[in-house]
């Protein structure tokens, strides 16, 4: 082998390093950059609100100053005024970033269930809770961070939820701890 | 000193702006913010993806590379990663030196600082090496011993499992066996799970009725607590957190959890809802009822009390119950005095702490067999729930002791190389709402670390500042928070009970501290004798003196009698005492003088728990106490219930705390309060010194009381060791008991106890034949037959009202019901009385239901309260109205159960049809069903299209027409046509200001799902059985709910 074809092999062989090196480099870079998470097109919002998106100024900024706000754990609970005289929407806050929302639903907001299947169809994730000795039970669309607390035969919803998409058993661990799946006795 | 200021710029300035010496910052009182830093920032088992600003105490940094910096200038070592462990721990224990003036540092390179440098030369870069060989080593010792908890725990919960599965077995075999004589009440040193689960199994469906020795406290609050009682009740609870927490000076913050100050602002803010509708104070109720809401459990405390022993004739269920109550109301207590400590810096006024927290003070209950006006009923779930809490905390102790004790080994430094990891915890497949918020990292994500840090910063100024001695003066303060103990010649000061009511130190201790407090309460008696153990106390006080004898007979330390004589004298507030305390002839004395001078600005809050021990005290039984805090039991090898996973960071913490008091010796277990202390001088100067700790630490509390404390911890001292130990693990466990919400629920009132079996009358009342019959089966001939039994003692002046109802479309209407005799009113025991008739029914009785009631009322010996017992018996003909409520094939013809329900059905669709009608607008039929399994505690279970109803739901008229108006309200909420009413209930205004309750523990504070049909079953109740109270006066609103919109 000529020592021209030498160089050019050795030269090659180098640009190659060169190129893998700092294409690996360039790679690196961005699994070190955490992208900031965008809401999915299909998420369920509340007044352009989107867990996992918004964040505690989008919060104040679109609802204003809240009327209490309390600890649980280590997040803080917003609430804010309702149409129910007895009931507070709750938005959560857990590091400076919206977590969930418990929104309160009542006569006047004209939803139930029916519309809520023609937008975003049936479920068959339940979860039993509280309110389910009265017919009452949270119907989940995880994929779209989307609940409802509802009675199927009436179609009267009490609470709609809004969360960060995630599935269904992630969603039960995170937001319902106090729900079944199996429906239990209460008197 | 200037006090420092936070900056923007990662460094503490004082008030000039000037650098602070860090040595001046970083103190042991603050270090513990420096590791909640270190948490914050690198946080253990973690990726840390949040780089969120840190603040606290006088620390600030905007980012993880602000404090990287910082650590890198204080200490010089550079955290290249949080994964990095080994070098955080090492900056953490720089920290340490630097807080406690190992090492003197100043900031920002200064010349002759070791900040100076920005590289280790090699000698350091070796002495490094090493350091991060040991803590490899140390993890590694520690995983193992992890492990090894984690294995047993595990295998104690398999073997409680297959216990579960034998248990019903088991149970059967025991009901076939005969009664084997009652043994003596003995606290087992181990209780095997199999007889736990016995003896739950035999708390089916039992439940004690118990009442107040005395009045329950109250409070009358001046107008200007009125004023400010309605002025908080106007803030949120962030507020009412942030008013408490800044309320509280810097210095003393550490002590308080951030959730022990959640729930003392949660629970002030709730209890200002109650008063948050009233405009001004003359609103205010002139009086409230302030009870501490555990008092109830001190009934349980004496296992040998005769009417717990009526209730439970099993000794060894009253020993779990009794062994259960104690830790339990200790842990209560000790919750209850952190929760009004914290708010006290806000209110400062004890009237309102006591209003919004409950009083400072423990009422005895007793127990009773029969329900008591004024009591309150504890129900077989919370006695379940009460021993399991006991066992767990119990467990939880032992645990402990056994590390120790050393058959659990530590390693002898570090702390956070004894987390447990993460996948060598159990698995839990299914969140609960105790656990869901519990994650790697820990509870509450990162506290653990900061405690830790408290604590062995704690532990280290205590080394440091108390010295074994045999012979002390003390000055303690009485009654303030803060005392000066001057030890041996060296005189040593040490703020020794500001430290002791610190919240990691032991409950004894903390009781000591305030028990000046209690001097204050007998400080008035010019004698006092008590008997302790069957050994005598003489307290004898004239005018200003008082003279003290205790003599502890054969108690013995050490194996040498102990007895100790006191005189001493009062003058105001002060006392001065002598006290010359002998052990096997020779004497050793120690004198203390006691005032109460120097009283902190603040109101000095007393401690429940003194008054807890004080209760168990009275009992005559300190030794019950001791025995079954810390006796054989307390040794208890089996971990029954620990919940693992949830208390993980505590069981780091603890590793870590008993590592310190083998680090730094006998001494540093000062830290353990009276706990190390005692043992500390058992350790190394045995009796003496152990009595001039005593001294020490009870110097603060009321002379008799003193006395009989110390002669208390004599007769007990051999196992007071591992409880004082124990102890300190206990609170940590009490707070993760706070943080995780598994609390103990404390018993709720009730005031309704009809339907409870009676246990001295039993009435049978039966209808041959039975039925159903039809119409064209009419006339009929049934014979009737009614027996009233003696079951446990002869009935005397007994007698019986007989009546019959009959129900039909057209209403209802008295039969016939002849009147019963029984022949001198008596009823002896194995001579039941029986009474037979015959009825005719004819055509007039086409479609209706008859049912025949009998209530004998009887007295018994030696008994002033009367007993009362109901029998029903009813019959069908043809089809009787019930709406759509259908009786299915699971109810016996003849039963007493069938007839209680048929009752309940003809008075409901009779008198109450409006409702039914509503109900049964969406169904078609509603199946009830009879569930003879049972189901706890409950009544009945509402499926939607049927209703299952429980033996103790159905046992009685009056408990079938609750629970029959109870389901269908659910029935009511759940219908098609009906759940807009449910709707418009949950949008009714001030609908949560009030809370239904009888007996319904749910229903005691509004209950969102089930306060509604309680509402309609009270007022179904109430108006047809006179029981339970008014509706329309005690519930208003619900009231006018339920009649506008479900009985009209």
């Amino acid at each position: 082998m000529s020592l021209k074809k030498k160089i050019i092999i050795i030269g090659f062989t180098i640009l190659l390093i060169l190129t893998f090196i700092v294409f690996y480099q360039i790679k690196s870079r961005q699994n070190l950059v955490t992208p900031s998470p965008t809401p999915s097109q299909s998420q369920a919002r509340f007044k352009d609100l989107a867990p996992g998106t918004s964040n505690l100024d989008d919060v104040k900024n679109t609802l204003g100053v809240p009327i209490n706000e309390r600890l649980e754990e280590n997040k803080t609970v917003l609430e804010y005024k309702s149409d129910n005289p007895n009931f507070n929407n709750e938005l959560t806050i857990e590091s400076n970033k919206l977590e969930l929302i418990k929104r309160q639903v009542t006569s006047s907001d004209t939803i139930d269930i029916n519309k809520i299947e023609d937008e975003y169809g049936a479920t068959e994730k339940v979860l039993y809770g509280p309110l389910s000795s009265n017919g009452f039970n949270l119907y989940i669309y995880p994929d779209r961070g989307f609940a409802y607390i509802g009675n199927p035969y009436s179609g009267i919803i009490f609470e709609i939820w809004y969360f960060t998409p995630t599935d269904f058993n992630i969603f039960k661990y995170k937001y319902a701890g106090n729900y079944s799946e199996k429906y239990l006795p209460s008197q | 000193m200037a006090t420092p200021t936070k900056t923007q710029d990662s460094t503490v300035r004082n008030a000039f702006g000037k650098i602070e010496n860090i040595n001046q910052v970083i103190t042991l009182d603050t270090v513990s913010d420096i590791y909640f830093a270190f948490d914050h920032f690198y946080p253990e088992g973690t990726i840390y993806k949040f780089d969120t600003p840190y603040s606290k105490g006088n620390f600030y940094w905007n980012n993880r590379q602000e404090f990287k910096e910082y650590v890198f200038k204080v200490t010089g070592l550079d955290i290249r990663d949080g994964s990095d462990r080994k070098v955080v721990k090492l900056a953490q224990a720089r920290f340490f030196d630097i807080a406690e003036g190992k090492t003197e540092v100043k900031m920002e390179g200064a010349e002759g600082s070791p900040l100076s440098k920005t590289s280790l030369n090699k000698e350091e870069s070796e002495m490094l090496r090493e350091k991060a060989q040991e803590y490899d080593e140390q993890l590694k010792a520690t995983e193992q011993n992890a492990k090894k908890v984690i294995d047993e725990a595990i295998k104690q919960k398999q073997v409680l499992a297959q216990a579960q599965a034998d248990a019903k077995a088991k149970a059967d075999a025991q009901i076939k066996k005969v009664a084997a004589p009652e043994p003596p009440v003995t606290l087992p040193d181990q209780t095997s799970p199999e007889k736990i689960h016995q003896l739950l199994n035999n708390l089916e469906g039992k439940s004690v009725w118990v009442k107040p020795i005395d009045e329950l406290p109250k409070r009358v609050l001046s107008p200007q607590e009125k004023k400010t009682l309605i002025a908080n009740s106007h803030l949120t609870q962030k507020q009412i957190f942030d008013g408490i927490r800044n309320s509280i000076p810097v210095t003393e913050r550490d002590r308080f959890p951030e959730y022990v100050i959640t729930n003392a602002a949660t629970k002030i803010h709730e209890g200002g809802q109650i008063v948050s509708s009233y405009d001004s104070e003359a609103d205010v109720p002139q009086e409230y009822l302030t009870p501490f809401v555990a008092s109830p459990y001190t009934a349980f405390l004496n296992p040998k009390n005769e009417v717990l022993a009526k209730i439970f004739p099993d000794a060894e269920m009253r020993g779990e119950i009794s062994k259960a109550a104690q830790p339990t109301l200790l842990a209560l207590s000790q919750e209850h005095d952190m929760e009004r400590e914290a708010a006290s810096y806000l209110l400062q006024s004890e009237n309102l702490i006591d209003v919004y927290l409950g009083a400072n003070e423990v009422t005895a209950f007793e127990p009773s067999i029969e329900r008591q006006e004024g009591g309150i009923e504890i129900e077989a779930g919370d006695i379940k729930n009460l021993i399991q809490k006991g066992q767990e905390i119990n467990s939880f102790i032992s645990q402990n002791t056994k590390l120790v004790t050393g058959e659990i080994e530590i390693p002898s430094t570090g702390f956070s190389p004894l987390r447990v990891p993460e996948s060598q915890l159990p698995t839990l497949s299914t969140p609960t709402p105790t656990n869901k918020h519990l994650f790697v990292g820990g509870i509450e994500g990162q506290k653990t670390q900061g405690d830790l840090a408290r604590m062995i910063a704690r532990e280290r100024a205590r080394r440091a500042a108390l010295k074994p001695i045999e012979l002390g003066i003390t000055v303690a303060d009485g009654t303030a928070p803060i005392s000066f103990q001057i030890e041996g010649a060296g005189a040593t000061t040490n703020s020794l009970f500001s430290v002791m009511t610190k919240s990691e130190v032991p409950i004894l201790l903390t009781s000591i501290a305030v028990g000046g407090y209690a001097a204050a309460d007998i400080a008035g008696l010019t004698s006092y004798v008590n008997t302790f153990g069957g050994k005598p106390i003489l307290y004898m006080g004239v005018g200003k003196f008082n003279f003290s004898v205790v003599n502890a007979g054969n108690m013995t330390i050490g194996g040498a009698p102990l007895s100790r004589f006191t005189a001493g004298f009062q003058l105001g507030s002060k006392s001065f005492n002598l006290e010359i305390t002998k052990k096997a002839g020779k004497v050793i004395s120690s004198a203390f003088i006691k005032t109460s001078e120097g009283v902190a600005t603040r109101t000095v809050l007393p401690s429940i728990v003194t008054k807890v021990i004080g209760v168990v005290a009275g009992l005559g039984s300190w030794a019950t106490l001791g025995l079954s805090l810390v006796g054989g039991w307390l040794l208890d090898k089996a971990i029954k219930k620990i919940p693992w996973r949830k208390i993980r960071d505590v069981v780091i913490a603890i590793p870590a705390a008993i590592a310190g008091f083998i680090l730094f010796g006998a001494p540093g277990a000062a830290i353990f309060g009276l706990g190390g202390f005692g043992v500390s001088r058992i350790l190394t100067g045995g009796l003496p010194s152990l009595q001039s700790g005593l001294t020490s630490v009870t110097s603060g509390m009321g002379s008799a009381f003193r006395f009989a404390f110390i002669t208390a911890l004599s007769g007990i001292v051999p196992y007071l060791i591992g409880t004082i130990i124990g102890l300190p693990l206990l609170i940590a466990f009490i707070l993760f008991i706070i943080n995780s919400g598994a609390y103990i629920v404390p018993p709720n009132p009730a005031f309704f106890a009809q339907s409870q079996q009676n246990p001295y009358i039993d009435v049978v009342k039966t209808a041959n034949p039975a039925g159903p019959f039809n119409n064209s089966d009419l006339p009929l001939k049934i014979t009737y037959t009614i027996t009233v039994t003696a079951k446990k003692s002869e009935l005397i002046g007994v007698t019986v009202k007989h009546e019959c109802t009959v129900y039909q479309k057209s209403g209802k209407q008295a039969c016939q019901a002849p009147p019963i005799v029984v022949p001198d009113g008596t009823i002896k025991v194995g001579s039941p009385f029986v009474f037979t008739y015959d009825a005719i029914y004819n055509t007039t009785y086409t479609d209706s239901l008859v049912i025949n009631t009998v209530e004998v009322t009887a007295n018994i010996p030696n008994d002033p309260n009367s007993q009362t017992a109901t029998g029903a018996a009813s019959i069908t003909i043809g089809t009787p109205p019930s709406a759509c409520l259908k009786l299915d094939n699971t109810w016996a013809n003849g039963s007493t159960y069938k007839s209680n329900m048929e009752a309940a059905i003809a008075i409901i669709s009779g008198e109450y049809s409006t409702y039914l009608g509503k109900v049964c607008s969406s169904y078609p039929e509603i199946r009830l069903t009879y569930n003879p399994a049972g189901y706890g505690n409950f009544y009945g279970w509402n499926h939607g299209t049927y209703i299952d109803f429980f033996p103790i739901g159905v046992d009685s008229p009056n408990d079938a027409l609750y629970t029959l108006a109870h389901e269908l309200g659910h029935s009511l909420a759940w219908g098609a046509s009906t759940s807009f009413i449910y709707d418009t209930y949950r949008n009714t205004a001030g609908i949560r200001s009030e809370a239904p309750y009888c007996f319904y523990s749910a229903t005691k504070n509004w209950d969102e799902g089930e306060s509604m049909p309680e509402a309609i079953a009270l007022y179904i109740l109430n108006t047809s059985k006179g029981t339970c109270g008014s509706v329309q006066t005690s519930w208003p609103i619900h009231y006018r709910f339920i009649m506008k919109y479900v009985f009209n």
